[in-house]
């Protein structure tokens, strides 16, 4: 039994926190957008829906059978070959949108909910928020390394510590964890020290793997060689520069699941070789393509699924910097930039104008966000005015002249270098461009070595959260320095109730634009193009979302 | 001739050394080191500096240079080619797997780049002035002008427009599926080939026309041979020396030259994994490769030279 979004009876019944958090947890119900406040009472595989249709329905396939156990899937990911098999250290998405077939997280994101907006326990059987600082997960009494050994809280334990440790996105995934604690031989027990509403989220991203400790303990690089997961494909070859393989796991914990008798992962870094590839049918799949690449390819015998990469393009100036350090500046180059223009111009409209949040289900809508300072190109002209007496104002009544850091070699990185240019100079602003080579940029970015900065990155969840990377206060790029956006950025941790949490976010965002530590530019989508053969696949927001694969089958 | 040989073989330690202190020099001054490189996640992830010392200090690329420099030559000279930086395996294994591949897609080429070259030299040659002898003249400036990552994009996707059929994508080495492997490689190759062939074409039709005028040629005429004879015994083999002179330099460009046409063919060789050790910093691996491309250079140059030795008479080795 699949779990279902949060009950709207639910939410519109204010009995209390405790109380609401029990009805929760007993409903069995899951989440709305980035509210995280649910329990899985089953671990079964969803229902299998038998379709395929495209996250924003640029595709379907006919969604007519049932599941069949047989059949290889070949994929060829647009990301690159992992440097090696650690799925447990690694951070990038290369390692997780290709290793996570062979691995389980304690949650995932429900894969038939296209949104991330719903989750089910993976190898927790059931959870449960027991208080704002309390989560609780019952582990499957069944599930088994793929060396036959139990998966065990002691793995769970281990995992999370380690992660709790690192830095990067894991370490951050389980910020304000004070501890985790196994009471029995099935409970695993996460306290925090300030309420966590986004903690679920995070730890349900396909990068939480558990792993599997009597392995690491022994040598903390023994899964770099070595695939030893409990997921759905145990893993069955790695020829380097040319495929990785797995086959069905047959003592998978989860009843009926996988379908697939294997996986095959090809590594093809050509983008015409991949399309052409799946025309011929030599895969049935290849993920992360831009609109016109998967127009290109969709006919009868093959859809595109789309659905927001979560990947975003900002411009922003070093908020510790002079001229930046003054808000009136930063507000200015905010008002400058047309956003509408820059997601014509750079990504042919392929994704939608944003806000520095990511939260679909919380924060403003492209619509709504029309009706703040900057957004409306309707009213450019006032804003470039505004711009221009807010720089006088703060001493540079005839603009003043900066250096924009980007990366070379990637295209749009050097597009919105050079629509940064143009737009600043409508105000007065004489920016060049400092092109650098990408391990460069993420150096002079750790050490906060820019005066304006472009940078494209990704939300690791929908959710306020997955942007704190750039402007929380502790942020590489972009930190912001105000107490008022730290308290709301604590509000809407701190909340679990939707209506509140929905308000608390939108002042965030409100406060966020209006402090403008970057104008975000646009947020993008990617398409995945899948032969109609393939079934029970649903693409899903994000880079980081379902990875399993364990509900897809081949019809025919 | 073995003297000769001897000392081509010495000459080859400075040569290779001086291209071991250029190598391991060059990839140095790019910006980025493969411990930044590994630890930002494609650039994307904050960069912890702690972390990065840490991790340069775990692959002693901490240590005074001069140190990395002679404790990587100390173990080349031992054929120890070290670890790769990225992905933790021995780089031999690395190479192990690449560069067969790439040699039979050099080879695979050269064969075409010297049937068809020398076919459309000589048929050049000999039907000078005409229409054919423009069209191949053509097709040899094409091969020389195109860049070969669009003649390679170019023919993969009119291979899918006109027959809905491409190579396949998953590489199958020639001893699991000789079929396979050949059909893999097979368009690669003419891709890979078809620059070389113009060179070689042009070369062969230039050689043909001048031997053709040779006093020998004229001899044979006037003794009543065939033109047929006059070409294949007199001409042709006068023009092999030069030729295979040039397919020896063409054989070198190939391999050193096809990294582009590997990525676009899914074709996983040692091209493919050079260009992915520069954009990843791996250092131990690009030195290793380049010195292995160095060598094989070195060994295919002298090569050539006992072979046009051994065909011209006129050749001698000092």
């Amino acid at each position: 039994m699949s779990n279902g979004r949060f009950p709207s009876r639910l939410l519109k019944t204010s009995t209390g926190r405790r109380r609401l958090l029990r009805r929760a947890a007993v409903g069995g119900g899951g989440l709305a957008g980035a509210f995280l406040l649910a329990c899985s009472s089953s671990n079964e595989e969803s229902s299998p829906s038998g379709d395929a249709a495209g996250s924003t329905g640029t595709g379907t396939a006919p969604a007519t059978t049932q599941p069949k156990h047989e059949g290889t899937l070949v994929v060829a990911h647009s990301t690159e070959e992992p440097p090696n098999l650690d799925a447990i250290e690694g951070t990038s998405t290369t390692f997780h949108n290709i290793l996570g077939i062979f691995y389980n997280g304690l949650l995932r994101y429900d894969p038939s909910v296209p949104d991330a907006s719903a989750i089910q326990g993976d190898l927790a059987q059931s959870f449960e928020v027991i208080s704002p600082t309390e989560f609780k997960f019952t582990l499957h009494d069944n599930a088994s390394w793929h060396d036959d050994r139990p998966v065990t809280t002691e793995d769970v334990l281990f995992t999370l510590e380690m992660y709790k440790k690192s830095s990067g996105h894991k370490g951050e995934a389980l910020a304000g964890v004070d501890a985790i604690t196994a009471p029995d031989a099935r409970t695993v027990m996460i306290t925090t020290t300030r309420p966590r509403a986004s903690l679920l989220t995070w730890l349900s991203i396909n990068s939480m793997n558990i792993a599997p400790s009597h392995l690491l303990k022994e040598n903390a690089k023994a899964l770099e060689k070595r695939v030893m997961g409990s997921g759905p494909f145990k893993f069955e070859s790695y020829e380097p520069g040319i495929a990785i393989s797995g086959t069905r796991n047959p003592q998978y914990f989860k009843k009926d699941v996988p379908y697939l008798d294997g996986i095959e992962y090809l590594f093809i870094p050509d983008e015409n070789a991949r399309l052409g590839a799946l025309r011929t049918g030599q895969i049935q799949m290849t993920t992360r393509l831009k609109l016109a690449q998967a127009k290109s390819v969709e006919s009868k015998d093959i859809v595109v699924q789309s659905a927001a990469a979560m990947s975003n393009g900002v411009i922003g100036g070093h908020v510790d910097k002079p001229p930046f350090v003054d808000p009136r500046v930063r507000q200015a180059i905010s008002l400058a930039v047309d956003r509408q223009a820059a997601l014509k111009a750079i990504i042919d409209n392929d994704g939608t104008v944003g806000s520095p949040i990511f939260a679909p289900k919380l924060a403003r809508s492209p619509e709504e966000l029309l009706t703040l300072p900057g957004y409306d190109p309707a009213k450019k002209a006032e804003d470039i005015t505004r711009a221009k007496q807010l720089l006088a104002a703060a001493g540079h009544p005839n603009g003043f002249e900066t250096e924009i850091t980007s990366r070379s070699g990637h295209p749009q990185y050097e597009a919105i270098s050079v629509f940064a240019v143009d737009q600043l100079r409508q105000i007065g602003i004489t920016a060049r461009i400092k092109a650098v080579e990408n391990a460069v940029l993420s150096r002079l970015r750790s050490a906060g070595d820019f005066d304006m900065l472009v940078a494209a990155g990704t939300s690791y969840v929908a959710d306020p959260s997955g942007t704190t990377n750039y402007w929380g206060p502790e942020a590489r790029d972009f930190p912001v320095r105000d107490a008022n956006i730290a308290r709301l950025l604590e509000q809407v941790e701190a909340e679990f109730d939707i209506a509140k949490r929905t308000q608390f976010v939108r002042d965030l965002e409100l406060a966020l634009i209006e402090w403008a530590p970057y104008v975000q530019t646009f947020w993008t989508n990617e398409h995945d193009a899948l032969a109609t053969k393939v079934k029970g696949y649903t693409k899903m927001i994000g880079l980081f979302g379902n990875a399993r694969h364990e509900g897809i089958w081949l019809d025919g | 001739m073995w003297p000769y040989i001897t000392r081509r073989l010495i000459a080859f330690v400075p040569t290779l050394v001086l291209t071991s202190l250029l190598v391991f020099t060059l990839i140095r001054v790019v910006p980025g080191d493969v411990a930044e490189a590994r630890l930002s996640g494609g650039g994307e992830l904050p960069v912890d500096p702690g972390e990065v010392a840490r991790l340069r200090s775990e692959l002693g690329l901490d240590r005074p240079v001069y140190n990395q420099y002679l404790d990587w030559l100390r173990d080349l000279a031992q054929l120890d080619f070290g670890t790769s930086l990225w992905t933790g395996r021995p780089v031999a294994e690395h190479l192990q797997q690449w560069f067969p591949v790439t040699l039979e897609l050099a080879v695979f080429a050269l064969i075409i780049a010297a049937i068809g070259g020398i076919g459309l030299g000589v048929l050049s040659g000999i039907t000078r002035g005409s229409v054919v002898d423009y069209l191949a003249r053509f097709v040899s400036v094409i091969g020389v002008a195109a860049p070969t990552f669009w003649v390679g994009t170019l023919v993969l996707l009119a291979l899918l427009r006109l027959t809905d059929w491409a190579p396949p994508v998953r590489y199958t080495g020639p001893r699991q599926d000789l079929v396979t492997n050949l059909t893999i490689m097979f368009w690669p190759a003419v891709v890979s080939g078809f620059a070389s062939m113009a060179y070689v074409s042009r070369l062969s039709r230039s050689a043909f026309l001048e031997l053709s005028r040779q006093d020998f040629s004229r001899t044979a005429r006037a003794k009543g041979a065939s033109e047929r004879i006059v070409n294949l015994r007199h001409i042709l083999p006068n023009m092999l020396p030069a030729v295979i002179t040039m397919l020896g330099v063409e054989f070198a460009h190939l391999i050193t030259g096809v990294a582009i046409v590997e990525i676009i063919f899914s074709v996983p060789g040692l091209g493919r994994g050079l260009l992915r050790g520069i954009a990843n910093r791996d250092y131990v691996l690009v030195q290793s490769i380049i010195m292995l491309i160095a060598f094989m250079v070195l060994v295919i140059n002298l090569m050539v030279d006992v072979v046009a030795a051994r065909l011209d008479p006129r050749v001698r080795l000092s």
